[in-house]
């Protein structure tokens, strides 16, 4: 069985320019989407789907924020956390996308952009997702 | 020539049975194994000859019980396209079928051959893999194949043969060849039952294996130098091992030890499981779609990785080891037979050895003989044993030093004429060289110039072409120098450098899957198909949308299961990623253009306004 290959322990190198972009774009993601939260409990008043929605968006918030901590720090989790919930919001959009016409396309552009920039092998070696070449296992 | 003490051998003068003796092999069979080696004879008189005409029904041609070896060989008319095939257990009907199939259930209790596969192999390939071991379980309804209960009822048949008159066959010839002594070992079994008993991937009547021992005359006396297995999905020089090979071959005094394969019979020089691989067969299209996908994977999205290739349905060799040896010195030792193409059913029955299923594929049909191919025609390894093992480019260990000396004093030859005709061709080159450059300003020279820079160039690539021959001489010559030296002092060659795919069983570390994974394996299938039927009826509405979020739950759950989450939500991120592409292209395409447009602009001018500072 040829499984994940486990991390590369904790030395791990200065952070890559595009990790500190997603990082960026993750801290105004979170932020954006806090704000969208908070604004949608106070607007609330007591309506059942506005407090639900307002919760989603701050639990997405509070996501957003946490892969944005751990990319910073060039942390493994953070990547494998940032890919489960790509795999989900990607799904999720391009479902409204093809099926109901109503996607949110400025998440689409967001998540296709980090995937793409957290997907290149330098990456993935940064982060402990994969070894460098010349490392054996 | 090897390194350690050669082998003692045998005297060159015995004869050819003699020779047989000294190196037939120990053959360890796998527990659970129920055909073992027989003597062509009574097979051929316990079974029926059929003909298989196109156009018409199959006819039988002579029953069982009037079967015999010499009246298989009796020439017989037949119209093109048909041909003659054996059937070791005749047509079935329902009762004999169940009776068969609860009889050798009796004798597997009876004599404990009950086969356990341990590790499944389902679990050891993904989904798709799995997706088309369910579609090739399905084909099987569609191709021909051997009915369920033939293989108990040859279990049955051969078991009450073996009852009879016990007894481990090889049919073995000698044969000499381009300076060596080819033993060779011909296995008859009455069945393959690899589908049937060991989760294999074919059954077909009658199965022709064999193995064969590659000798030098030395001094009078015959001595091994390579044994030859045959085994699925080798060719060549991987099918070889040399006598002095002591990681890959194992040898009992002068016999070589086989580990034959559960139910397929195939060969293997070390005890293990080996996973044979069958490529799922996909059309043209899908097979270039598959091809474009992992190129981009790799080059264009540089995740490397082993080369996609068309997805293949793993299946088990069980080659254990554990269950009954045959051999000089066993439990049970062989009976010779030997045999030639002076023996009649060797070389005139060019028929099927069992019955004919009519599977496109050919898996499920019964071998031709060891002479023949299932289509009459001549069989590799029978005429041309040295080719078949890619010897017949070896010369034996004792004519190595005399061909290797021969080619370096040719290549000598060849340098000292090359060292004559170097200096020579480039002194007509100055020459041409000379003579050009006194032409140039005469204007009326300037035909015979052009003719002159033409031959220049004709003699620069001859001077170029010797050049490099001589290197490329010396080059050789150093290595089959220092050949020559380790010959001269005894020492051999690296054992395994000829092999080019290693056969090696599955290492243990890689059949570790835990309990989950494998019922899993075996149920997922099921459950996805099940899974998509529900949706049908419970959301008619959405089931497209339920549908991919159904398949990318059950990929991902597979995923956890296989150890392979990592890659595997990568994987996933990133096609959605790229269909997200398409999706927002097609969206804003006008925006792209003009972001694309303007970001051209801008690097432009950041670009020049640098210049003119500069």
């Amino acid at each position: 069985m040829t499984g994940d290959s486990p991390g590369v322990g904790t030395q791990r190198g200065p952070r890559p320019v595009p990790v500190s972009i997603f990082a960026l774009l993750t801290l105004v993601y979170g932020v954006s989407l806090a704000v969208a939260g908070v604004l949608t409990l106070v607007d609330a008043e007591g309506a059942r789907k506005n407090l639900a929605e307002g919760a989603v968006e701050l639990g997405s918030a509070a996501l957003a924020l946490t892969v944005c901590f751990g990319a910073l720090r060039v942390r493994r989790w953070a990547w494998v956390l940032f890919m489960s919930w790509a795999v989900f919001g990607l799904t999720l959009q391009l479902l409204r996308a093809f099926f109901f016409d109503d996607p949110v396309y400025w998440r689409l552009a967001m998540l296709t952009v980090a995937v793409f920039l957290l997907t290149p092998p330098e990456m993935q070696i940064a982060f402990g997702i994969r070894r460098p070449p010349h490392v054996r296992s | 020539m090897s390194e350690a003490e050669p082998a003692a051998g045998i005297g060159a003068t015995v004869s050819d049975l003699e020779i047989l003796r000294a190196f037939e092999p120990v053959v360890r069979y796998t527990h659970g194994e129920r055909f073992f080696p027989m003597d062509v004879e009574p097979y051929v008189e316990a079974s029926s000859l059929w003909i298989y005409n196109p156009d018409e029904l199959d006819e039988e041609v002579i029953p069982e019980g009037s079967l015999t070896a010499d009246e298989l060989v009796v020439p017989r008319d037949a119209a093109f396209g048909s041909l003659f095939y054996l059937r070791f257990v005749g047509p079935l009907g329902l009762n004999a079928s169940a009776r068969a199939l609860g009889d050798v259930r009796k004798l597997a209790k009876e004599h404990d051959t009950s086969f356990h596969a341990g590790v499944g192999r389902l679990a050891r390939g993904g989904l798709l893999p799995r997706l088309g071991d369910s579609l090739f379980s399905l084909s099987l309804i569609f191709r021909g194949n051997v009915p369920g209960a033939t293989a108990a009822a040859a279990v049955l048949k051969y078991a009450a043969m073996q009852a009879q008159d016990e007894r481990y066959v090889y049919h073995g010839r000698v044969v000499r060849q381009g300076g060596w002594t080819i033993c060779q070992y011909w296995f008859f079994f009455a069945y393959n039952d690899w589908r049937s008993g060991f989760y294999g991937v074919n059954d077909h009547e009658s199965d022709w294996e064999m193995i064969s021992v590659y000798l030098y005359d030395d001094e009078d006396r015959l001595r091994p130098e390579w044994a030859a297995y045959a085994s699925h999905d080798f060719h060549g020089a991987d099918l070889r091992r040399r006598w002095d090979d002591r990681l890959d071959l194992e040898l009992v005094g002068d016999h070589p030890v086989v580990h034959a394969g559960a139910g397929s019979h195939a060969s293997y020089f070390k005890r293990g499981e080996y996973q044979a691989e069958v490529p799922i067969p996909l059309p043209p299209r899908v097979k270039g779609l598959a091809g474009s996908w992992s190129s981009f994977w790799r080059n264009t999205l540089g995740q490397g990785g082993a080369e996609v290739s068309t997805p293949r349905i793993p299946f088990i060799d069980f080659a254990r080891g554990d269950g009954l040896t045959v051999g000089p010195g066993q439990e049970k030792e062989w009976t010779p037979n030997l045999v030639s193409e002076g023996t009649p059913w060797v070389s005139r029955y060019r028929g099927m050895w069992g019955l004919f299923a009519r599977d496109p594929i050919s898996g499920e049909n019964a071998p031709g003989g060891p002479m023949y191919n299932r289509d009459g025609s001549p069989r590799p390894s029978w005429f041309d044993p040295l080719g078949f093992a890619e010897l017949d480019q070896v010369p034996p260990p004792t004519r190595e030093l005399e061909v290797l000396e021969s080619q370096i004093t040719q290549l000598e030859a060849r340098n000292a004429e090359l060292e004559r005709l170097i200096p020579e061709a480039v002194a007509e080159l100055q020459e041409t060289g000379s003579r050009l450059s006194g032409m140039t300003g005469s204007a009326h020279l300037g035909a015979q110039h052009e003719r002159g820079t033409q031959r220049l160039a004709e003699q620069v690539a001859h001077v170029n072409g010797l050049r490099v021959e001589r290197a490329d001489n010396e080059a050789l010559l150093e290595g089959l120098t220092r050949r020559v030296e380790r010959a001269r002092s005894g020492r051999a060659n690296q054992p395994h450098a000829h092999i080019r795919n290693p056969m090696e069983p599955v290492p243990v570390s890689q059949m570790r899957f835990n309990r989950a994974a494998e019922l899993w394996a075996a149920m997922s299938i099921s459950l996805l198909l099940v899974g998509i039927a529900a949706l049908v009826i419970w959301a008619p509405t959405n089931v497209w949308a339920a549908l991919i979020l159904f398949v990318i739950a059950f990929v991902l759950g597979e995923s956890v299961l296989r150890g392979t989450f990592v890659r595997t939500v990568n994987r996933i991120a990133v096609v959605l990623a790229l269909v997200a592409t398409i999706v927002l292209a097609a969206q804003f395409w006008k925006v792209a253009v003009i972001a694309l447009l303007l970001g051209f602009a801008a690097f432009l001018v950041l670009q020049r306004i640098r210049e003119i500072r500069a």
